[in-house]
């Protein structure tokens, strides 16, 4: 299929200024190469990477992008750019570093969600276009529609309850989507307070 | 004054269509049906009503020092968050988070309750109101007791993990509905704006006083029988997770507050 990649816009009503524009990645195999350009701050690896097996649904997604704007309006954000931010916002430790290494992509990664944060008058047609083709050509995968089936299919609960320290709860967890959906957004909610 | 922070609310959150239900000393509580952040197409995961949304607004107390305003606003809408985050990974029912945005004191949480046959919200005081209008027979019913014994549990569940409400009154429980198709209720704790942790005998027992306060004046009728349901609602969790010392205790001490009251003596 050389159709173009899938995607989802993403804008939050009050905090206008920036939007988002995310893609899913399955099946990457040069997730070490794209470590090492983020690394090297190439230009054209300028997204937010998120291992997408610690998100199971839009909703926290969109929490993550609400956390971050604003975070952004209010000045009170905790990294230097929006897309650590986002990543910083999503995962439950408090250090950066630990965020990104374990939040962020690595290079044993799987599967990947890809944010582009950008001002909102920026986002338009041409603009998606351009990255859809950006992203096909720096990443090796397979790209797939965003949606809480999807993102479910790849996330490890097993990661997730010991990354946001699940454990300590009293509902069973296990293939309990909505409950778990909910911890994660009230934790992104409630991150750094 | 009411109308000046209903415009600084209205500010702060633009196009967001606002339904004073609620105003308190310190917070004013609305109604709306946008999601903070969530388009038409993503439902929020584990809430009842996805269609409806509370904001909870702590206002600017102009009185206080600026930055110290800024400070305590932020500080109990964050604490409030944390303490229905709490519950819900406690599984004990309140008010789900949805969202929070502490400088401005706002917190988004669930919808919880529904409208009587009567039109009016599914406090208890006015679901107790609506049976007590339909007879004697209805207001100390099986369903009455049930619903009492029910929050009675509801408070022992918050005592039993050391967190007391600190203004119960029987505005601030819940109805929920179980059932399309018959009457059956849950009972959810809502407005947890006062509440710390405790595991003071004392702070219980001067909350389920407040409560029992709350219903002789709000039910006067039949107060006797409701707090006497409540007292074996509360008790049962206690003889269900076998903690019967620590009810006796908070009886014991429940009968000494009734004697002096909510306040402490200040003498010796």
């Amino acid at each position: 299929m050389s159709s173009a990649i899938p995607f989802r816009e993403i804008e939050v009503p009050v905090y206008k200024k920036y939007k988002a524009v995310c893609f899913l990645a399955s099946n990457v195999k040069n997730c070490q190469e794209i470590k090492e350009n983020l690394i090297k701050a190439n230009k054209d690896y300028d997204y937010g990477f998120l291992n997408a097996k610690n998100v199971v649904s839009l909703e926290q997604l969109y929490s993550g992008f609400y956390k971050t704007v604003m975070s952004q309006h209010d000045g009170n954000m905790k990294s230097r750019t929006l897309h650590t931010e986002l990543i910083y916002s999503l995962s439950p430790f408090k250090n950066i570093m630990d965020c990104l290494n374990k939040f962020g992509i690595s290079k044993d990664s799987n599967s990947i969600l890809i944010v582009k944060i950008v001002e909102s008058e920026t986002l338009n047609n041409y603009f998606i276009k351009t990255q859809q083709e950006n992203l096909k050509s720096i990443i090796d995968g397979e790209f797939l529609e965003i949606t809480d089936d999807s993102l479910q299919e790849i996330t490890d609960i097993k990661a997730l309850e010991k990354n946001y320290k699940l454990k300590i709860r009293s509902t069973k967890l296990e293939n309990n989507w909505p409950s778990i959906s909910r911890n994660l957004v009230s934790i992104t909610h409630l991150k750094g307070l | 004054m009411s109308k000046e922070i209903i415009e600084r609310v209205e500010k702060i959150l633009p196009d967001f269509d606002l339904k004073l239900v609620s105003q308190g000393a310190e917070a004013l509580v609305f109604v709306t049906e946008k999601h903070p952040y969530l388009p038409k197409d993503i439902k929020p995961a584990g809430l009842t009503n996805v269609n409806n949304f509370i904001v909870k607004y702590r206002p600017r107390k102009p009185y206080r020092h600026e930055k110290l305003d800024l400070q305590i606003t932020k500080s109990r809408t964050a604490g409030e968050a944390k303490l229905l985050y709490k519950l819900d990974s406690l599984n004990i029912k309140a008010p789900k988070l949805i969202a929070l945005d502490a400088i401005n004191g706002i917190i988004w949480m669930e919808f919880l309750g529904f409208r009587l046959p009567n039109g009016n919200f599914s406090s208890l005081k006015n679901w107790l109101w609506f049976i007590e209008k339909k007879g004697e027979s209805e207001a100390i019913g099986q369903l009455a007791k049930d619903v009492m014994r029910l929050v009675g549990y509801a408070i022992a569940e918050l005592h039993l993990n050391e967190i007391v409400h600190g203004d119960l009154t029987s505005s601030n429980i819940v109805l929920v509905k179980e059932s399309e198709t018959e009457e059956k209720y849950s009972v959810a704790l809502i407005d947890f704006g006062l509440s710390s942790y405790s595991n003071l005998v004392e702070d219980k027992a001067v909350d389920i006083y407040v409560l029992e306060r709350a219903l002789v004046s709000t039910h006067p009728q039949f107060s006797e029988l409701y707090n006497e349901w409540l007292l074996e609602g509360y008790h049962s969790l206690y003889s269900e997770k076998k903690k019967i010392n620590a009810w006796r205790d908070v009886e014991r001490r429940l009968a000494a507050v009734r004697l002096r009251g909510r306040k402490r003596s200040m003498l010796g």
